[in-house]
């Protein structure tokens, strides 16, 4: 276990999460060829799923020039340059010829009521709509003995094509007892196992599926782990965050039709394109970060006027996510935008080590120091440490350090 | 025999075990939930005010209401202590806004996804995709979501008031996003003024109604089950206008009468993880309905009169629920004193020690968290959840809400009906 822990910190810690944005003419060339060639195949699979594009984006009053701006945008998100905007709009027409299968294990079905647009763009929302969800255990149509049945159909039928997506944590201990499924009680290990066999690729969705999440905070009662320590020879994407943001769902997707790969991921398995820069990289209160104006107390004058949460224990600055870009509930808002810092939620073990009110200074980590602007990530790091030691131990760190001692869990 | 059913399409899965006789109608039911995650251990020797954003985590649908619950339970634990914490007007209408979301949003797609979508399948119709319910609902989401940062799983309420500090324009946005869901629930829920809606109740005319519920209450009365789904007709409501009922007798409730029973657990030999929650060592149904007849409301209490704890009364109760709501979101955003401070600051939690207790009516029904805390650590954490009232399982002599309501089912397809009636979500149940 201790070693385990150590890895994944030096994972965390570790440069490969640079980006690169420009990859040169040559690249981006090649890669747009491959596109349409992947594309025009696409066009002559049979769709998975009746919902047609073209009619929803008309239902809903979406005119083609709006679309056109969301594959812009989106073609953007996923840091490809402005050429590949039409490929982005065919994919999005495609999409319902990508087969998606969806597990629940453990979990809070919270990422499922993301996907049912808790949140998520207009248009977003309407290619969540058409991607084929073959299986999924929420929203199906069948249910009960009929969506077994349905989904060993689905597993043969896009035997070695389609995507699994999984939202929960697998708990290990007690033979994986603490969580079966099914009417003959399939343990969620060996379900997760199964299902992911003929998979083209696993995507692990949500905090508890791509690392433990909250199942396995301390003392983890279950053994949860994260599907990466359990399907193993696979394809595998990590869309951490509690809940994952549906628009990083459909990035995946849309990169998957496009390109018929995973796209480039960083050394926790994470997308770039959403995992690449740090929420505070792109935060809207940074300019008060850098201007040392910060929320000393809720609710005091520096929280009015929307100062920096650093001190209040935000951990934007070591948390590799694209909500300060993206936010949530259709770009409504995000928890900086109350005046509730990040969590960090996107990170392995945050519950552990960041949740809550304890400043960078005092979570026992190292701050990552990955991120393209190098000249405002050195700055800024020198003023974490300048207000680290400025706000002093907090009583919430050493509560936490004691528990982990006590479950024998080693500190870095 | 002996089936077994699964129960999905809610947040988890639930495996109903049925016995039925040689006409398959249903003798006895048994509930039984396959997972678990052991949040309450998770939280112990933590901070207090971890527990905030924690306790969201229980459950997808409605972590909101956690979060509520473990912001009043830690308020309660500084009063205990002797500690008095002040909450703005603004801040407290602010969390009741966003709570009320959560019930709106968790009602629209309970009607839609899963009352009309199983209702309309067991009758052979090809069930539609409801995407208006969900793009309404993810509005509603939205208006949550100015106050509350995201949807699902905030954590903007704190001990001593919210994080937020929300402007005019946040106020003007919720309302327009208000003014839509009003015109969605009167378009199409309803098919008719809220004010038609409810003299319906009152002259039994509501399989009239033309909108999206009136279908769903006409299939039920095609599958002929308006008037099934029976249970003791004890009902209680621990939160928000307390108030017990037994016997046809309304009391109010002592929150000290409220216990488990670990019988029925894979611990104790038995098939689930999930505790029974009891009152006065009975079981006692909770959520809508309860909350209507409690508090007295007239449709629901009339149509209580003629058909009891029916399915139709359990229905119309969660709409009528809806539709209240958004009344009062709408008084509340529209009375809001924005020039209150959000938040007043308690004393540093690393200074209390003492219990507390959180209650709130969540969407469906009393959501009770309890802690021990020693200088601001959480010694120990218990969570009721209001499934864990309906849909408890019991034994034959005694048997549990929503168990009861099934037995005499025509088929095992009626009585899983019956049973998602209850606005099923087994996340909660075990947590």
């Amino acid at each position: 276990m201790s070693d385990k822990v150590e890895a994944v910190k030096k994972l965390f810690t570790s440069q490969s999460s640079r980006v690169e944005t420009n990859k040169g003419d040559t690249y981006y060339q090649e890669l747009f060829d491959k596109c349409e060639a992947r594309l025009n195949e696409m066009r002559s699979h049979q769709p998975a799923n009746k919902l047609d594009f073209a009619d929803l984006l008309e239902e809903n009053g979406i005119d083609r020039r709006e679309f056109m701006k969301w594959a812009s945008a989106t073609t953007a998100m996923l840091m490809l340059p402005p050429m590949f905007t039409p490929l982005v709009a065919d994919a999005a027409v495609l999409m319902n010829r990508a087969p998606v299968i969806w597990l629940e294990l453990q979990d809070c079905a919270g990422n499922s009521e993301a996907l049912l647009r808790a949140d998520g763009p207009k248009i977003d929302e309407i290619v969540l709509d058409i991607i084929s969800l073959e299986f999924h255990e929420t929203l199906q149509a069948a249910s009960g003995h009929q969506a077994e049945k349905q989904l060993e159909e689905a597993m043969e039928h896009f035997k070695g094509k389609y995507l699994l997506f999984v939202e929960g944590a697998i708990p290990m201990a007690m033979d994986g007892q603490y969580g079966t499924i099914g009417a003959k009680g399939e343990t969620f290990h060996d379900h997760l196992v199964r299902c992911a066999e003929n998979a083209a690729a696993v995507v692990a969705v949500g905090s508890c599926a791509t690392f433990g999440g909250i199942p396995a905070a301390a003392p983890n009662p279950t053994g949860a782990v994260g599907v990466m320590d359990v399907v193993k020879n696979k394809p595998l994407i990590n869309i951490p965050a509690c809940p994952a943001n549906p628009a990083n769902m459909v990035g995946v997707i849309l990169h998957y039709v496009l390109t018929g790969q995973v796209p480039e991921l960083d050394s926790l398995l994470r997308p770039k394109f959403a995992f690449g820069y740090r929420i505070h990289d792109n935060c809207e209160r940074r300019a008060h970060f850098d201007a040392g104006e910060y929320v000393e107390e809720w609710g005091d004058i520096g929280a009015k006027n929307n100062f920096c949460l650093y001190k209040m224990g935000c951990k934007g600055p070591m948390t590799f996510n694209n909500c300060s870009i993206v936010r949530y509930n259709d770009g409504v808002n995000w928890p900086i935008g109350v005046g509730r810092g990040c969590i960090g939620c996107s990170e392995p073990d945050f519950w552990d080590k960041y949740a809550y009110e304890r400043p960078m200074a005092d979570a026992k980590i190292k701050a990552p120091t990955g991120g393209v602007e190098k000249t405002v990530d050195e700055f800024g790091l020198g003023m974490l440490t300048a207000v680290g030691i400025g706000i002093g131990i907090h009583a919430a760190a050493s509560a936490i350090a004691g528990k982990r001692e006590n479950s024998g869990e080693s500190h870095e | 025999m002996i089936t077994h059913e699964l129960i999905e399409r809610i947040e988890g899965e639930a495996v109903l075990d049925f016995k039925t006789d040689k006409n398959g109608r249903v003798q006895d039911a048994a509930i039984r939930f396959l997972h678990f995650r052991g949040m309450e251990a998770i939280l112990e020797g933590r901070n207090a005010l971890d527990a905030l954003v924690i306790t969201p985590r229980v459950c997808g649908i409605c972590g909101h209401s956690h979060l509520i619950t473990t912001v009043r339970m830690i308020e309660n634990i500084y009063h205990n202590a002797g500690v008095l914490i002040r909450i703005s007007d603004k801040a407290q209408s602010i969390r009741t806004v966003t709570l009320s979301c959560e019930l709106i949003q968790n009602h629209i797609k309970w009607l839609y996804l899963v009352m009309l979508h199983e209702s309309s399948k067991i009758l052979g119709k090809e069930p539609a995709v409801a995407l208006k319910a969900l793009y309404i609902s993810s509005a509603v989401n939205q208006l949550c979501a100015l106050f509350s940062g995201q949807w699902p799983h905030s954590s903007y309420a704190i001990p001593g008031g919210v994080t937020c500090d929300p402007t005019h324009i946040e106020v003007m946005q919720a309302l327009r996003i208000l003014s839509d869901v009003e015109r969605f629930i009167d378009d199409e829920v309803l098919g008719c003024s809220p004010e038609v809606f409810e003299q319906a109740m009152r002259d039994n005319k509501i399989l009239s109604l033309k909108g999206d519920f009136g279908t769903v209450l006409r299939n039920f009365d095609t599958l002929g089950l308006l008037e099934k789904g029976k249970s003791h007709g004890r009902f209680l409501v621990l939160g928000e206008a307390e108030g017990v009922i037994l016997n046809g007798v309304r009391n109010r409730t002592d929150i000290t009468l409220v216990s488990e029973d670990i019988s029925q657990t894979f611990e104790h030999g038995g098939k689930t993880y999930a505790k029974n929650a009891l009152y006065q060592g009975e079981f006692y149904e909770t959520g809508p309905l309860a909350r209507a007849l409690v508090q007295k409301r007239s449709g629901v209490s009339d149509l209580y009169r003629t058909y009891g704890d029916s399915a139709l009364t359990r229905l119309c109760a969660r709409v009528e629920e809806m539709v209240l709501l958004c009344t009062q979101v709408r008084q509340l955003l529209s009375s809001l004193d924005l020039s209150q401070p959000s938040f007043i600051p308690p004393p540093a939690i690393e200074s209390i020690s003492g219990s507390g207790v959180g209650i709130l009516e969540a969407p469906r029904g009393s959501l009770i968290h309890r802690a021990t805390i020693e200088k601001g650590k959480i010694i120990s954490y218990s969570i009721i959840t209001p499934t864990q009232w309906n849909l408890g399982n019991g034994i034959a002599s005694n048997l549990g809400v929503a168990q009861r309501a099934m037995i005499g089912a025509d088929t095992i397809a009626k009585a899983s009906l019956i049973f998602r009636t209850f606005d099923v979500c087994s996340v909660c149940t075990t947590h």
